[in-house]
């Protein structure tokens, strides 16, 4: 993630004198040069007698003394010169001598030996303890004697580091060449004794490690930029970048996406991880930043849309760009750290070895940088160097423009974001006003089909105005004597309750016509299916059919000797004349929906059983007293009489019609 | 650096040639046998290492990449520093890129001496037809350098296995005949001479110096 947040800016690391050269938090934020004149400040303080130093500083001969001035010294100056006049009057015989001291610029580590040495011994022991318990935490057999071994191994190293920096003759590189030595020969001790036979190779690697990251850790401040030259370096590799800050991933062929927001946040990541390499203190754990970073520019490579693994050819501009973008501080200290005091193997092989060459010829490429490294021409190269000076601070404009760039992008995403609910609102709004449609459409339809299925017109009704019982009853008689005489003789008692059996009667009919409408399956063939599908198929229409049957006496539809036993009072062919009024018949409708599906049972069973496939038998529905009486409670006030009549009446318009 | 006790070798290769010649190929073709770039799982080609077996001997290749463009060329230095083997990859139809090849030659003989194995590896017979180099001319260049040749097609993988079974024999050859001729300089940093004792308390080593 973009965190410029974390980065420490690079004022912060410089010499708290404001030298102009790196500052190091051993050196209590000083640069060493710094730190030695504050060091050797205070020893004259409490000391006024200065000591004749024992130590010959011999001034390495590939550091020129103009180098010295070529320094950026600006409070240092000063305060040397306070020291020097001091320092003159005190002993001018050894003011040459002196001088030499305070303009020598490399570390006089047995001065600092000196310095801490109280507190020294404390630490040394402190790093035993912490590489005891490291060395624990694998739980080896003998682990007791491994560690003794290790111990006294790291002592003897140390004395040598210690010895070695002390003396007068201190080439950084030969120590390097001595330490490398020693882990060999702890290699092969490793390998060869006993004490250590026991231990996997991978663990002994690991062993290894632990080692060099205690001794490294606890000389690190001797070893870390030991001489001016690193300090030098460091400063020039830093400004340089600062000048070639305006490098974009485009002048350097790098094929980074800068304009996908996952690979920049790779990029930062990248970043932070190679700027970490300064703050951790074994080579070890540097060259693991190394690592990392290299890992995620391989990431970055991936998410910009190359084909396939990167090769060589992306990766080292890549690695370039970050570089240039991190600006790590003390870049060639930590480089010449690691390559003295790692171990070797692991630097010239490996993996990390491998990130660790591309990195030093990521470096030696800046340093080298012109206009044809990045294919531009001679002025334009020299412009965008000027132009750059002059900005104050390159690296803060920069990293401003990036994170307005990302939040730029982060909104675009966002609106990008709310553009595709919008549209995908507005899609189910569609589908949704789509469906409303369809819906209607079909209700429509149905609404169409089911009316012109059954057309709400109704017929009107005759209902005669006059009901003469003794009429109907006669018909009734005579109707029924076709079918059974039997039945008949057992419907004379139905017959005194001429209400009750027309009301039931009622009822039955429209059940049957509401079966018919709903085209529930009628088994069998009947005339109630025909007639219904005709769109006749109204009660009243059904009570013509079947009365005309009846009234044709001897056809085979004796089924429908029910209708004429419940209704049979009022059969009576002589009031056909007198039906006109259809009131009785609306007031059925309502009635009729919502019992349908009650009563249908009872409806299967009348058609079942009166089919005329069964014998002619008493009508199952042959009504007792009691269940009339149910029937009759239907709160139906306007059922009249005249149904049966009705009923009757159209018998003879129907069999008219049938003929 | 390898350790003639237990017979494990570990070597590095580095891979040199201009852009565009198919070195990413090879080495993919070789360690993973694909060409296609899209079945390919690993995220990068520029770092691979590949352990085989020579004679009963356990050898592990690793193969530094390097940036072939014309502007990193003075950075090869660096990549090659210490490596035991170098593979110079140019194509066939280039060339240009064939000169190339020539002038790391040059290069790694004045930094490295004869320690390195060099092979010269004519890419992309696959496209014989557009062929601008022609095999005689790079194989006599090759004999006069002491280098190796083959020609190769990653695309059709041919060749490919040859290149680093006799580069692997060279190497060991070489290693062999260094540990030979100066036992201690195989475990010691060949810079370095210094002696220190085996015993367990090695008095601390005086300030050395160089005999050589």
């Amino acid at each position: 993630m973009f965190q410029p947040s974390l980065r420490i800016a690079s004022k912060d690391l410089k010499c708290r004198q404001g030298c102009g050269f790196y500052g190091n938090s051993q050196f209590e934020g000083l640069c060493s040069k710094c730190f030695l004149q504050k060091k050797e400040q205070q020893r004259r303080s409490t000391n006024l007698q200065l000591p004749i130093p024992s130590v010959s500083h011999k001034i390495d001969p590939s550091l020129p003394k103009s180098a010295d001035e070529q320094k950026p010294t600006n409070s240092p100056s000063t305060s040397r010169n306070t020291i020097k006049k001091e320092h003159g009057s005190l002993k001018k015989n050894f003011g040459k001598t002196m001088s030499t001291i305070f303009t020598k610029t490399g570390h006089s580590p047995r001065n600092k030996n000196v310095d801490q040495h109280s507190t020294k011994s404390d630490k040394d022991k402190q790093y035993e303890i912490e590489l005891i318990s490291q060395i624990q935490h694998y739980k080896f057999q003998g682990e007791g004697q491994i560690i003794q071994k290790l111990l006294k191994e790291k002592q003897i190293i140390d004395k040598i580091i210690k010895d070695f920096m002390t003396s007068d003759h201190k080439n950084i590189d030969e120590l390097s060449e001595i330490v490398q030595n020693f882990y060999i020969k702890l290699k092969q001790l490793m390998s060869n004794d006993q004490r250590f036979s026991e231990i996997p190779d991978s663990d002994k690697e690991d062993l290894m490690d632990l080692f060099e990251k205690s001794v490294m850790t606890q000389n690190h401040g001797i070893l870390f930029s030991p001489c001016e030259e690193d300090e030098r370096n460091d400063s020039k590799i830093s400004s340089r970048i600062k000048n070639l800050n305006w490098i974009t991933a485009k002048h350097l062929a790098c094929g980074i996406n800068e304009l996908n927001s996952e690979c920049r946040d790779l990029v930062y990541t990248a970043i932070t991880d190679l700027v970490a390499i300064d703050s951790y203190l074994a080579p070890k754990d540097k060259l693991e930043c190394i690592v990392k970073c290299c890992r995620n520019i391989f990431a970055v490579l991936k998410h910009s849309g190359h084909n396939g693994p990167a090769s060589a050819d992306d990766f080292l501009p890549a690695l370039i760009f970050v570089v240039l973008k991190a600006n790590p501080a003390r870049l060639h200290s930590n480089m010449n750290f690691i390559n003295r005091f790692s171990n070797a193997s692991r630097i010239m092989s490996g993996e990390g070895g491998y990130y660790f060459t591309n990195l030093s010829c990521a470096i030696t490429f800046i340093e080298n940088l012109s206009n044809e490294s990045l294919s531009l021409s001679k002025t334009e190269f020299d412009e965008f160097l000027l132009a750059n000076g002059s900005i104050n601070t390159p690296w803060e404009t920069a990293l401003m423009a990036c994170s307005c760039f990302n939040d730029f992008s982060e909104n675009m995403k966002d609106i990008e974001e709310l553009k595709k609910r919008t549209s995908t609102n507005l899609e189910a709004i569609e589908k949704f006003n789509e469906a409303l449609s369809t819906f209607n459409d079909y209700i429509d339809e149905s609404i169409n089909a089911t009316l012109s299925r059954a057309p709400l017109s109704m017929r009107p009704i005759k209902t005669p105005k006059d009901y003469k019982p003794g009429l109907a009853e006669a018909g009734h008689y005579q109707s029924n004597l076709l079918v059974s005489f039997d039945e008949v003789q057992s419907k004379k008692s139905n017959i005194t309750l001429p209400l009750a059996s027309i009301k039931t009667s009622d009822g039955n009919f429209l059940n049957i016509t509401d079966n018919l409408f709903g085209s529930s399956p009628v088994s069998g063939p009947s005339p109630f299916d025909d007639n219904s599908l005709n769109g006749l198929a109204t009660p009243e229409e059904y009570l013509l059919n079947a009365a005309s049957d009846y009234q044709s006496g001897l056809t085979n539809i004796n089924y429908d000797f029910d209708l004429s036993d419940l209704s049979g009072d009022n059969s009576i062919a002589e009031n056909i004349e007198n039906l006109p009024d259809t009131n009785v018949i609306d007031k059925h409708d309502p009635f009729g929906d919502n019992s349908a599906q009650d009563e249908q049972n009872g409806n299967a069973s009348i058609l079942d059983t009166d089919s005329p496939n069964q014998k002619v038998l008493p009508s199952p529905l042959k009504p007792t007293i009691q269940e009339y009486k149910g029937f009759s409670h239907f709160d139906i006030p306007s059922i009249s009489c005249n149904k049966g009549s009705d009923f009757v009446n159209h018998k003879t318009n129907k069999e008219e019609r049938l003929e | 650096m390898a350790s003639s006790a237990s017979k494990d070798y570990n070597f590095k290769v580095v891979l040199l040639g201009e852009g565009c010649v198919g070195k990413t190929s090879i080495i993919l073709r070789y360690v993973e046998d694909k060409f296609n770039s899209k079945h390919i799982s690993t995220l990068q080609a520029s770092f691979l290492t590949k352990k085989i077996n020579f004679d009963g001997k356990r050898v592990q290749l690793n193969v530094w990449d390097t940036a072939g463009q014309e502007r990193f060329h003075a950075l090869g230095p660096i990549y090659y520093r210490s490596s035991n083997g170098a593979v110079l990859v140019y194509d066939i139809t280039d060339q240009d890129s064939f000169e190339k090849v020539k002038n790391w030659v040059k290069e790694l003989k004045k930094m490295l001496g004869n320690e390195v194995v060099l092979v010269i590896v004519g890419n992309k017979t696959d496209l014989e037809k557009d062929r601008n180099v022609q095999t005689q001319e790079a194989e006599e260049y090759a004999t006069s350098v002491g280098a190796r040749y083959f020609e190769t097609s990653a695309k059709l993988n041919e060749g490919i296995e040859d290149v680093f079974l006799d580069l692997s024999a060279a190497m060991i050859n070489n290693q062999n005949e260094k540990d030979l001729s100066d036992p201690r300089n195989s475990t010691l940093r060949s810079s370095n001479r210094l002696i220190v004792d085996d015993s367990d308390e090695p008095p601390p080593p005086p300030a050395t110096k160089c005999c050589n």
